[in-house]
C-alpha cells in the first residue's frame, strides 16, 4: 500500500478517539478514548519508520507504548479514589472548581 | 514442519490428478492454499492428540499416586477414556443463561482456545518440524499467551453471576503476577542464547550444553510460574473444586465446557515444551546414541515428546503431594519471592555470559 | 499483493472496532472492542515490517492494559450489568472532528512523491540504538515507569494500609 493510505488510517482513528474523548460521560470510557488517540500517534510513528527504512521510529514507538501503559495505571488510579469519594464516575460530578 | 509440507503437496497433486485437472491451468493461489489446509489439518489433529494423550497420563499418574487404578475400562489400559469423555461432552445439552450477555458469554471461551493455540504454531518440534520458523518466535509464543486473562474477565463477568465474577478477577490477577518472573527467566535464557528464535537457541544448547545447568533457579522459578499460569495445584484457588465449583467457567456447559478444559491441558502442554526447548536441549539426542536411531526428523520429535511427558509428569507428582495455597498467600508468593529470585537468576546469566564460560 | 489485501484488511477491522467503542450501549463492550483495537495494530505492526514492536504492542497493551481497564470497570460498577442507556448523538462535536481529520488528510494529500516499498527494521539496529545513543532516555523512562508505579498505589490506598 502507499504510506499515505496507513497515514490516513491514522488520522481517522485520532478523529474517531477524539469524538470519544469529547462526548462520552463515563470517566473509564474517556480514558480508553485518549488510549486510542496515543495509539494512533504510535502508528504514524511505526509507519514513517518501516516505509522510510529508519530504526529510530521503532525505538520511539518502544518508548511511547511504556510510557501510555503508565499513564492508563495512574489514570484509572485517580478515577478508584474518585469514585471512592463521590460514588458515581460521571464526569459532570467533577465539577468543584467551576465558577 | 517442512517434510510435512513437501508431502501434502504430493497428496494434493495426486488428488488434482485424478480428478483430471493439470496443476498449470488452475490460478496460482489454489495449490499452496489447499497445501497450507492439509497442514494446517495435520497440525491441529496432532496438536489435539498429543494433549488428549497428556490427559490420559495425568490420570493414570495421579491414580497411581493416590494408591488407586484410574482409566482401566475404556480401551486397552484406558486410552480411549477422553475420547469417550469429549463425545459425551458434545451430546450434552448447551444452556446459555437467560440473563447473560450473549455476544460475550459466546466470545470468551473461543479466545481462550483461539490465542493458545496460536501460541502452539510457533513452537518447533524437531529440526525441519516447523509451522513457521520466524526470527523472533519466542516473544510471539510469549504475547499470544498472555492474552489468556481478558478472555477469563470478559467470561467471568458475561454469566452475570457473582461467583464467577469474583474467580475471574482472581484468575486473571493471578495470571498477571506470574507472568512477570516468566518474562524474566526467559530473558536469561536469551541473553545465553544470544537469539530470539527456538530453533536457534535448541542448537546453541547443543553446542555448549544444556541451560538448566547455569541457570537452575531459573528453572525452578519457570515451573512454578507454569504452574501458576495455567492454574494447576497448588495454585488453584481460583477454580477450586470444592469451594468456587468451577469459578469462571461455571456456567459453561457441553461443547465449551470441552473447550474449556482441552484449553487447560493445551496451555499445560506449551508450558512443558516451553521448558523443554529453553533450558533441557530440545530435540537433541546424546552423541553415543547410535546413527540409524537419529539420522531422521521422527527421531528427534520422539525424543521432544518424552522429555515433555517427563516435565508433565513431574508438574502431576507436584499436584498429588501439595495442597491449595490462599489467594493473599499466592500472590504474596508471586510478588515477593519469585521476583528477586528472577532477579538473581537474571544477573547469574550476565556473569556467565561475561566470563565466556557459556557462550 | 499479500501484505497489501492484509494491510486493507486490518485497517477495516481497526475502523470497525474503534466505532464499536463508540456506539456500544455498555462499559463492559467498550473494553471488549478496545482490546480487539489493539491486536489488530499490533498485527499491522507486524505486517509493516516491524514485528518486535508488535510482539510488544499484543504483550502489553492487549495483556496488560485490557486488563488494567477491565479492573477499573469492574470496581466502579454498582451492578453486575447495567441498565442499558440510549445512545444520544452530538452533532456539534461530530461536525469539529470531522473537519480537523479532513484538514489532516488534506495535507497528506498536498505531497506528491509517497514510498511505496516496506523496509524490514531488525532488532539489532534497535538494541544498538537503544542501549548506546538513547541509553539516558531509558534509564529515565525507568524512574517514570517507577515514579508513576508508586504513585498510583500511594493514591489509591485506604486510611490505615501500608
Amino acid at each position: 500500500m502507499n504510506e499515505i493510505v496507513m497515514l490516513s488510517l491514522s488520522g481517522i482513528l485520532l478523529g474517531m478517539g477524539l469524538y470519544g474523548v469529547l462526548t462520552k460521560k463515563n470517566l473509564i470510557v474517556v480514558i480508553a478514548s485518549i488510549e486510542i488517540m496515543i495509539n494512533s500517534a504510535i502508528l504514524n510513528f511505526v509507519i514513517f519508520s518501516s516505509y522510510n527504512n529508519n530504526p529510530s521510529g521503532d525505538l520511539a514507538a518502544l518508548f511511547f507504548i511504556a510510557l501510555a501503559a503508565s499513564e492508563v495505571a495512574v489514570g484509572l488510579a485517580l478515577a478508584l479514589s474518585i469514585f471512592r469519594k463521590r460514588k458515581s464516575v460521571n464526569i459532570d460530578i467533577l465539577n468543584l472548581l467551576r465558577w | 514442519m517442512i517434510t510435512v509440507y513437501s508431502e501434502s503437496k504430493d497428496i494434493v497433486l495426486y488428488i488434482l490428478n485424478l480428478l483430471h485437472i493439470t496443476a498449470s491451468t488452475l490460478p496460482w493461489y489454489v495449490v499452496p492454499t489447499l497445501t497450507s489446509i492439509v497442514v494446517i489439518i495435520i497440525a491441529f489433529l496432532f496438536t489435539v492428540l498429543n494433549t488428549v494423550m497428556v490427559i490420559w497420563v495425568e490420570r493414570k499418574f495421579l491414580g497411581r499416586f493416590m494408591d488407586r487404578r484410574a482409566a482401566m475400562h475404556v480401551g486397552y489400559a484406558g486410552l480411549l477414556q477422553n475420547f469417550a469423555d469429549g463425545i459425551k461432552l458434545m451430546r450434552k445439552e448447551f444452556i446459555i443463561p437467560s440473563s447473560s450477555d450473549k455476544p460475550a458469554f459466546l466470545l470468551s471461551p473461543l479466545l481462550y482456545i483461539s490465542t493458545t493455540l496460536l501460541a502452539i504454531a510457533f513452537l518447533p518440534l524437531s529440526w525441519g518440524f516447523y509451522l513457521n520458523n520466524i526470527s523472533f518466535s519466542l516473544i510471539l509464543v510469549t504475547a499470544f499467551f498472555s492474552l489468556a486473562p481478558l478472555s477469563i474477565f470478559i467470561g467471568g463477568w458475561a454469566s452475570n453471576n457473582k461467583y464467577t465474577l469474583i474467580g475471574g478477577m482472581r484468575s486473571a490477577a493471578q495470571m498477571i503476577a506470574y507472568e512477570i518472573p516468566m518474562i524474566l527467566t526467559i530473558i536469561s535464557v536469551i541473553i545465553l542464547a544470544g537469539s530470539l528464535n527456538l530453533t536457534q537457541i535448541v542448537t546453541a544448547q547443543y553446542k555448549t550444553g544444556w541451560y538448566i545447568l547455569p541457570l537452575f533457579i531459573g528453572f525452578i522459578v519457570f515451573c512454578v510460574s507454569i504452574l501458576a499460569e495455567v492454574e494447576r495445584i497448588p495454585f488453584d484457588l481460583p477454580e477450586a473444586e470444592a469451594e468456587l465449583v468451577e469459578g469462571w467457567g461455571t456456567e459453561y456447559g457441553g461443547v465449551y465446557f470441552a473447550f474449556l478444559m482441552l484449553t487447560d491441558y493445551l496451555r499445560g502442554y506449551v508450558g512443558s515444551a516451553l521448558a523443554v526447548l529453553l533450558f533441557l536441549g530440545g530435540w537433541t539426542m546424546p552423541t553415543y546414541f547410535p546413527a540409524y536411531l537419529t539420522a531422521f526428523p521422527l527421531a528427534g520429535l520422539i525424543w521432544f515428546l518424552i522429555k515433555v511427558y517427563i516435565v508433565f509428569i513431574i508438574f502431576v507428582w507436584v499436584r498429588a503431594s501439595l495442597p491449595r495455597v490462599r489467594i493473599d498467600q499466592l500472590l504474596s508468593i508471586g510478588w515477593k519471592k519469585l521476583l528477586p529470585l528472577a532477579v538473581i537468576n537474571l544477573l547469574i546469566a550476565i556473569a556467565v555470559v561475561s566470563v565466556g564460560v557459556w557462550a | 499483493m499479500i501484505t497489501d489485501l492484509l494491510l486493507l484488511l486490518l485497517s477495516f477491522f481497526a475502523i470497525f472496532f474503534a466505532v464499536g467503542v463508540l456506539y456500544s450501549r455498555e462499559v463492559v463492550h467498550v473494553v471488549i472492542y478496545i482490546a480487539g483495537l489493539f491486536i489488530d495494530l499490533g498485527g499491522l505492526y507486524i505486517v509493516l515490517s516491524s514485528p518486535y514492536v508488535g510482539a510488544v504492542q499484543i504483550f502489553v497493551y492487549g495483556g496488560a492494559v485490557t486488563v488494567l481497564l477491565m479492573f477499573g470497570v469492574m470496581l466502579t460498577k454498582r451492578t453486575i450489568k447495567e441498565k442499558k442507556e440510549k445512545i444520544v448523538t452530538q452533532f456539534d462535536y461530530a461536525v469539529i472532528v470531522a473537519l480537523l481529520v479532513s484538514l489532516y488528510v488534506g495535507a497528506l494529500f498536498s505531497y506528491t512523491n509517497y514510498p511505496t516499498e516496506l523496509y524490514y527494521i531488525g532488532y539489532y539496529s534497535l538494541s544498538n540504538n537503544m542501549f548506546g545513543t538513547y541509553i539516558g532516555t531509558f534509564v529515565l523512562l525507568g524512574i517514570v515507569i517507577m515514579a508513576a508505579v508508586i504513585g498510583g498505589v500511594y493514591i489509591v490506598k485506604e486510611e490505615d494500609q501500608l
